[in-house]
């Protein structure tokens, strides 16, 4: 309770401040105010797309000088001789279109790149056009008094007409007049200087070139027209892209120019031009320092996504997803709560795939302790923000999406296994050394039968299979009421039989202005996805993990067009049987609420409050049928069924004061949060079918199983920020949370995050601005405290759990050891960064070295089994994660021929700093194979190093302690065979335009990391009786005196298949992971078609990988089941391979 | 306005101060913390029921304890010919083998379980719960833990002898005890748990699959009998299994086979219950079908000689030319029951121990083995036991007949030293013992041993 009150008080930051300034007056001029007072607590950030385009008089003619802004921005482009104009703005703004003698003309940009506009010759008064540059800021809805001075004076200038000698005028920028600037004609002494309402009056002839410069501005040329009147709108001095751009950084979104923490924001128009299935997808190879690894290829399947490292052993390091405000239930990799292990494994559900992406506006994450601790207990690992769109006043758009296309396995990707030819051969040797162990065994006649079949199990199991998605968006409003509604429909096939998955969903977005002060908006997300999922990785008969080494002699079905079997290995099920005959659906059923109301006592101080909602329901059926699947015939099939309701609410409510006092600005912003999240499970199981035809329990004979349980937690938090930058040159933020969380002791349940930030824009600087290459220069540094609860809900308790009966009797069992005094685990992090534009912003970098220490890790520590438990879940231990990451923007060619180059790179080092005390080494991973160790990269490869094949006895020879040649067989001669964490990685997209044409092409990469395949080991170990394997063993040892690296097969002896290097690869790769052609429409004929934009795109994802890695794909994170696996690092246990996708699809705007 | 300023003020306020401990007060919903645990009979009860249930896992009882030992004397190979199995049927132990440190983690959960009950029972307070059933429920724990520990001596020789609940606060490093010390603790648990104990529980079914004063004496008799290798003291075994026999309460059923074909027959003593839900792992694998992984080596069916009536129902024929085990009959669903310490045991210790007590194949150890014979068809004359040490070997290869794929022959033919005969790979009697897993080991080299020879 102390440190609610603690926190509570500091709520009261805004509202002291408040007192103490209310009276004075906003800040006529500053539009900045307005404009961060908007941006902050509320709206969405848009991301800029680049827009061209050419201003024309109706008689076609090019019309130079005109001024072309934005509308409620500071962004603006005069049309230059041909008429041409470029601007970045978000693909929702509106264009204005000022110039001397034409009228005053409004183009929204509907999302286009080019937009031409014919201006009309302006009515006899030409104030209309000047009395419109004050307009734009209406859409804001915040009144603004008019500048009124401009207007009269132009209107009285009118009286000075004829005058041929000299030219008046009004200079201005968007606020209105601007005084001082200097007036001049060029290669003439005259000169003259505005006045304090902008005006100004020269002499000059018809024809002179009249200068307009002043600090702060671009100087400005433009000829007299001899009219006599010449009224200037003049542009700021140049920015970076990011200075006008705005991020969310949770609770409000800041400019990036006066960032002081280290964010990393995927706008729109990178999502917009991409085949995306899922949000994570949007991530992957954008970002720096954010490793986005896709578990597997199957569709709706599990992503690992890690944002400057791992932090912890056991509790999860995936960061925290925040959806328009909501944090939601965001398991990538969601497996139950139950251990109903079906048939060896069921892949998890990616929970974020239920998410359409194209209702993104934009991702933010949060890397940085100074951004991400608002979110204070949950942000150790990052939090990704995901705000959706949001319809804008004064328009109405369609925006219809579609594609279709195919995934196939890529072909290259296949392993080369043994013909049968090849494979009896290797089967006679292996049955003639068992019969040296063995004399009395003999070699089965299914060994030795169908010389001539040939089945590749591979082309069986892996098929080619549509994908397809359509969309249709609807949003606009009026400039009280604004909405954005869509609906989407994405399939997507699994490359093996029978995978699929199918998403329905519906978004509605709704904003009300009720009056100056009151705003209301809701949003509500409705998805249905449907998974049919099929047993892969973790699945002891997971088609790719044993099936594809069924023996090539034998059939898929035999003769009675039933299938066929393995008869020597009874084990092995038939690959195609084990996914055609089971059922292994999820259907999951989200609902994402959200409403929030916003007062604004006066324009500096807002309350909002919020209440959001997300509720998923997971509904999953199994069967594994009595007949077909040789494993659970003796139990005549079982089939389940469960649902899981995971549900939360949230209430957050929000004060945020935002003012500037002359040079100085402040925002800040206090605001307390409640949540409660509860899960049930319902789950029933039968066995003993009748046959195959029903698949659902009731046609079951035995009840196995009838379970149902609820699990709760609770968080409760305050937090607090301020933002405080001097001249926009000197930047400091500081926040403050405290979380108080039901998942630990009771003691120990409040924490306090704080973290600081600052800033020096070094470009304000006079000494910066003399040199011409620097456009943009940003010094940041951050320190701060986050924290991790991602663990069990009662983690913190010794527990009896019930379900363990005996006689029918209901009996409790001792099931975990707590510990009553469980706190967070908390990461310091310290950040210095850097921002930094060249020529004119062609070049941008934004740069970052971090340090990360984590330390009090919630791990389960294991404990001697003679305790009657296998670990305890405590805090013990330290990680430290240190990198540096940049991302690097070019823009090569911007004329007609553009070219621009994203390149992110991430250097990262892992290091497991301390253990809990008496613990040397923690094991994990299937085999031990992956350690934590003091000193050491987290999750390294612990194994045995091979030398080589002994020439003599054909085995392989294993490094042993003293360099001996000796057996897999102590545990003492393992060592360190390799490390799974990357040296660097990252993503590199090259976006290319030409006219109508747009190309893109995307490739990710990845460097340095070792992966465990455990697919060599299944195909190079050679002891299975039956199996086929790789093509290598044509060259393995056969006599006494061969030498070789294959060694002789193994009946019944492990030593060739210990975990070795001889399994471990090298995992760097290059994927070309998207590549799009797209062709727009010109303009002429779209107008003509009455639509706004018509784009075709081809597309191929996954286009190639280059890569050493033998397995199917280099990106494999195997996760052995849960969700929170522990020590499980780089490990290939026969992942669903990621698919080529082609598709082709068409964008629609009217 | 001031009264909206006024109102938010209140509003922030009541959120921070409105019971925020009890809003972050989360117990858990479906589970029960320890120390609120034992507050009634009933739960009492249900974790003495729970005890047995982990007895049931594939870890313990359910597979592992069962089918090791069995891969050990030579009887089953794996149907994949897994090396983990294997390793055990050619004394080629790794001590990394997973089914050594899943056996060691089973049963010491089942020991954690007792523990708790044997700790926490006796402080609940009177009124919580009757004295009968106090003793009862600590009576059962001892059992429970001495059967275990039990299986942990004969396997692992030298092992922790934690007698205590695990808490949060403990520290689980303890050395491990000399066998003789253990074997001490386990007739002293047993010879406790006879006072406490009832002769019957309320169904058949519970009498049988709950520990009784009948299966501590049965359990203490082949304890007395293992310990007697070390302290040579044959007649306390002869003696417990005199008391079983005497008793009466049970008898060797006419149909060999009906003992496991049907449950919890006159013959059993403590036999371990399965049903459609707890279901019994090692017999959904064991069976000719398509889910089999374990089968019988065509080799020990001439262990039996003509006639005998058990070898058709121990070892059939099935389908591939492949022998299969018939102990587990019931397998779909696997419900099949696991006879732990049956009549005929106890008739077949009590006749070693007899016959080394009194140094004599005296007419009493001959009539408890003669009545196994007869029942198997089997006849054997007295006469044609010169030596005790004759008398003694033909029952270890007795036992092996009677109780195959029961788990028993690999620690009886270790006891006996007769394994050194019996198996070829089998270097020395270091392989008597499995080895302490190297996990264990790993974590604390410090406090555990290795046994010798791994």
């Amino acid at each position: 309770m102390k440190h609610t009150l603690y926190a509570i008080s500091l709520l009261f930051i805004p509202y002291w401040a408040l007192s103490a300034n209310d009276a004075l007056p906003s800040s006529k001029k500053n539009l900045n105010d307005l404009n961060l007072f908007w941006t902050t607590p509320f709206d969405a950030q848009d991301s800029l797309i680049t827009v061209q385009g050419s201003v024309k008089d109706e008689q076609n003619k090019a019309i130079a000088g005109t001024i072309v802004s934005v509308k409620g921005e500071t962004i603006n482009a005069v049309s230059d001789e041909q008429g041409l104009f470029t601007l970045e703005m978000k693909p929702d703004a509106s264009l204005i279109f000022n110039k001397t003698d034409f009228t005053r003309h409004e183009e929204p940009v509907n999302n286009r790149s080019e937009i031409h506009v014919v201006l009309k010759t302006a009515e006899a008064d030409s104030a209309v056009g000047n009395a419109s540059i004050t307009d734009i800021t209406d859409t804001t809805g915040i009144p603004r008094p008019t500048p009124s001075s401009p207007t009269t004076s132009i209107s009285s200038s009118d009286s000075t007409k004829n005058d041929q000698n000299v030219v008046q005028g009004t200079v201005s920028d968007k606020n209105g007049p601007i005084t001082g600037v200097t007036v001049s004609i060029k290669g003439q002494p005259t000169s003259a200087a505005t006045n304090e309402q902008g005006q100004f009056s020269i002499q000059a002839n018809p024809g002179d070139v009249l200068v307009f410069s002043v600090v702060g501005y671009k100087a400005y040329e433009e000829s007299t027209n001899g009219s006599g009147k010449l009224d200037v709108l003049l542009n700021e001095e140049s920015k970076t892209i990011e200075s006008v751009q705005v991020v969310a950084v949770g609770y409000g979104t800041m400019e990036r120019a006066t960032l002081a923490s280290s964010v990393s924001s995927i706008g729109a128009d990178e999502l917009e031009n991409e085949v995306l299935p899922s949000i994570p997808q949007a991530i992957q190879g954008k970002a720096g320092g954010v490793q986005v690894t896709q578990k597997s290829g199957s569709p709706g399947g599990g992503l690992n996504i890690r944002v400057r490292g791992t932090t912890s052993i056991n509790a999860s390091s995936d960061p925290l997803y925040v959806v328009d405000g909501i944090p939601v239930n965001s398991t990538t990799n969601f497996t139950g709560g139950s251990d109903f292990n079906f048939g060896g494994g069921t892949q998890g559900i990616n929970v974020l795939s239920s998410l359409n992406p194209s209702d993104v506006q934009s991702i933010e994450i949060l890397k940085d302790a100074a951004s991400s601790s608002i979110y204070g207990a949950r942000a150790a690992n990052g939090v990704v923000l995901i705000t959706t769109k949001k319809g804008d006043p004064g328009t109405s758009q369609f925006h219809f999406n579609m594609y279709e296309g195919y995934s196939e396995m890529p072909s290259e990707r296949k392993y080369e296994m043994m013909n049968t030819e090849q494979y009896q051969d290797y089967m006679r040797d292996y049955y003639y050394f068992r019969q040296q162990e063995d004399p009395t065994s003999t070699i089965p006649d299914q060994i030795v039968a169908n010389p001539n079949m040939n089945t590749d199990w591979q082309d069986a199991v892996f098929r080619k299979a549509g994908t397809r998605s359509y969309e249709l968006a609807a949003s606009g409003g009026s400039e009280k009421t604004q909405y954005y509604t869509s609906l989407g429909y994405m399939r997507q096939g699994g490359i093996l039989l029978n995978s699929d998955f199918n998403r329905i969903s519906g978004r509605i977005n709704l904003n009300h202005q009720h009056n100056d002060k009151l705003r209301f908006a809701t949003a509500i997300n409705v998805t249905r996805a449907e998974n049919d999922r099929v047993q892969e990785e973790n699945s002891k008969e997971g088609p790719t993990k044993n099936g594809i080494f069924s023996p090539p002699n034998i059939p898929v079905y035999d003769a009675q067009g039933g299938y066929a079997y393995d008869q020597v290995t009874a084990s092995r099920e038939n690959p195609v049987a084990m996914l055609m005959l089971p059922t292994n659906n999820a259907q999951t059923w989200r609902v994402l609420g959200n409403v929030s109301a916003e007062y604004q006592f006066i324009p500096s101080l807002t309350l909002k409050t919020s209440f959001g909602t997300d509720i998923s329901f997971i509904d999953e059926t199994f069967f594994m049928p009595p007949n077909g699947i040789r494993s659970f015939a003796s139990q005549g099939g079982i089939g389940a069924r469960r649902n899981t309701r995971d549900q939360l609410w949230i209430n957050e409510t929000t004060l945020t004061y935002d003012k500037l006092f002359g040079d100085h600005q402040l925002n800040a912003l206090g605001g307390f949060s409640v949540q409660e999240s509860r899960l049930e499970f319902v789950h029933a199981q039968r066995s003993n079918f009748p046959s195959n035809d029903i698949e659902h329990i009731n046609a079951g004979g035995v009840i196995m199983r009838a379970d149902a349980y609820p699990e709760e937690w609770a968080i409760a938090s305050a937090f607090a920020r301020v933002n405080y930058n001097y001249k926009r040159k000197y930047i400091l933020t500081a926040n403050l949370r405290t979380d108080g969380s039901s998942r630990f002791g009771r003691d120990n349940r409040w924490a306090t995050f704080p973290s600081f930030a600052a800033a020096w824009r070094l470009t304000e600087e006079d000494f910066i601005q003399t040199i011409p290459v620097i456009s943009d220069l940003k010094l940041r540094a951050s320190w701060g405290i986050t924290g991790n609860q991602n663990i069990g809900n009662y983690a913190s308790y010794s527990l009896y759990a019930g379900g363990n009966n005996y006689l029918g009797m209901p009996g409790f069992i001792p099931s975990v050891l707590g510990d009553r005094n469980l706190k967070w685990e908390t990461t310091r992090q310290s950040d210095i960064g850097v921002d930094v534009g060249l020529f004119d912003n062609r070049i941008s970098i934004l740069a970052d070295y971090y340090h990360k220490k984590t330390s009090d890790l919630l791990i389960g520590v294991p404990i001697l089994t003679n305790a009657g438990y296998t670990n305890r879940f405590t805090n013990s231990g330290d990680i430290e994660n240190k990198g540096f990451e940049f991302e690097l923007t070019t823009r090569n060619f911007v004329g007609d021929f553009k070219w621009s180059t994203s390149l992110n790179m991430t250097f990262n080092r892992n290091k497991v700093l301390a253990l809990p005390d008496g613990v040397n080494e923690i094991l994990g991973g299937v085999s031990s194979i992956n350690i934590a160790r003091e000193g050491l990269p987290l999750g390294s490869f612990y194994g045995w190093r091979m030398i080589g094949v002994n020439p003599e006895t054909g085995m392989i020879d294993y490094e042993g302690r003293n360099g001996e040649p000796v057996r897999a067989e102590d545990d003492q001669d393992r060592q360190i065979i390799g490390d799974p964490n990357p040296n660097f990685f990252g993503g590199i997209t090259n976006t290319f335009q030409y006219g109508n044409f747009d190309f893109s092409i995307m490739g990710q990469f990845s460097y340095g990391n070792d992966i465990f395949n455990y697919n060599l080991a299944n195909g190079l170990e050679g002891y299975n009786a039956s199996s086929n394997a790789f093509v290598d063993w044509v060259d393995r040892w056969r006599q006494p005196g061969d030498v070789t690296d294959m060694p002789r097969p193994t009946p019944g002896d492990f030593n060739n298949g210990a975990v070795s290097d001889r399994f471990l690869e090298d995992g760097s790769f290059f994927r070309l992971r998207n590549i799009t052609l797209g062709y727009s429409l010109p303009q002429s004929i779209t107008e003509r078609m009455k639509v706004s934009k018509l784009r075709a795109y081809v597309t191929v994802q996954n286009a190639y990988v280059f890569t050493k890695y033998r397995g199917f794909d280099p990106e494999v994170s195997s996760s052995h089941g849960g969700a929170n696996t522990g020590l499980i690092y780089g490990y290939d246990y026969g992942s669903y391979p990621q698919p080529r996708i082609f598709t082709a699809g068409v964008n629609l705007s009217f | 306005m001031n009264t909206i300023y006024k109102l938010s003020f209140a509003i922030l306020l009541l959120a921070g101060f409105t019971s925020c401990d009890s809003f972050l007060d989360r117990k858990p919903l479906a589970q029960v913390t320890n120390d609120s645990y034992f507050n009634s009979e009933t739960n009492a009860n249900s974790a003495t029921i729970g005890m047995y249930r982990t007895m049931t896992s594939s870890f313990t009882y359910g597979q592992t304890m069962v089918i090791v030992p069995e891969f050990s004397a030579g009887h089953v190979s794996h149907a994949s010919i897994f090396p983990e199995y294997e390793n055990f049927k050619t004394h080629n132990l790794a001590a990394t083998n997973p089914w050594v440190a899943n056996a060691w983690q089973g049963i010491y959960s089942t020991i954690n379980a007792a523990n708790n009950i044997i700790a926490q029972v006796p402080e609940m307070p009177e009124n919580t719960i009757s004295e009968e059933k106090r003793a009862q429920f600590i009576g059962e724990a001892k059992f429970v833990r001495a059967l275990n520990y039990f299986f942990l001596v004969r396997a692992f020789g030298r092992v922790p002898l934690k007698l205590t609940a695990t808490t949060e606060d403990e520290d689980v490093a303890i050395p491990q005890s000399e066998p003789s010390v253990v074997y001490e603790q386990l007739v002293k648990d047993l010879t406790e748990s006879i006072t406490e104990l009832p002769e019957a529980h309320e169904t058949a079914e519970a009498t049988k699959g709950r520990a009784t004063k009948n299966a501590a004496q049965a359990l203490l008799a082949k304890v007395y009998l293992y310990q007697a290798s070390i302290t040579g003291e044959y007649a306390l075994a002869a003696n417990a299994a005199t008391e079983i026999i005497n008793s009466e309460n049970f008898q060797l059923v006419d149909n060999f086979g009906s003992i496991w074909s049907s449950e919890n027959t006159a013959e059993s003593i403590f036999e371990l219950q399965f049903d459609d839900q707890t279901t019994n792992p090692l017999a959904s694998v064991s069976n000719d079908n398509a889910s089999m992984l374990f089968y019988v080596d065509a080799s020990i069916l001439s262990l039996f000689e003509e006639g005998d009536k058990r070898q058709d129902f121990s070892i059939f024929r099935g389908s591939n030319d492949r022998y299969y085990m018939g102990k587990f009959p019931n397998a779909t669903p696997p419900s099949q029951n696991l006879p732990i310490i049956r009549l005929a045991e106890i008739l077949l210790i009590h006749a070693e121990a007899e016959a080394r007590a009194s140094n004599s194949v005296s007419d009493l150890a001959f009539s408890s083995l003669q009545k196994v014979l007869t029942r198997a068809g089997v006849t054997k004359e007295k006469s044609e036991f010169t030596t005790v040490d004759s008398f003694v070997k033909f029952i270890q290869e007795e036992k092996e007949r009677e109780l195959l794929f029961e788990g028993e022959t690999w620690f009886d033919f270790c006891r006996t030293e007769l394994a050194l005969e019996k198996y070829e790979t089998l270097a020395n009697e270091n392989g008597f013992v499995y080895p302490i897993p190297t996990a264990q080991i790993n974590l604390r080299p410090d406090i555990l041993v290795q046994n010798p020879g791994y």
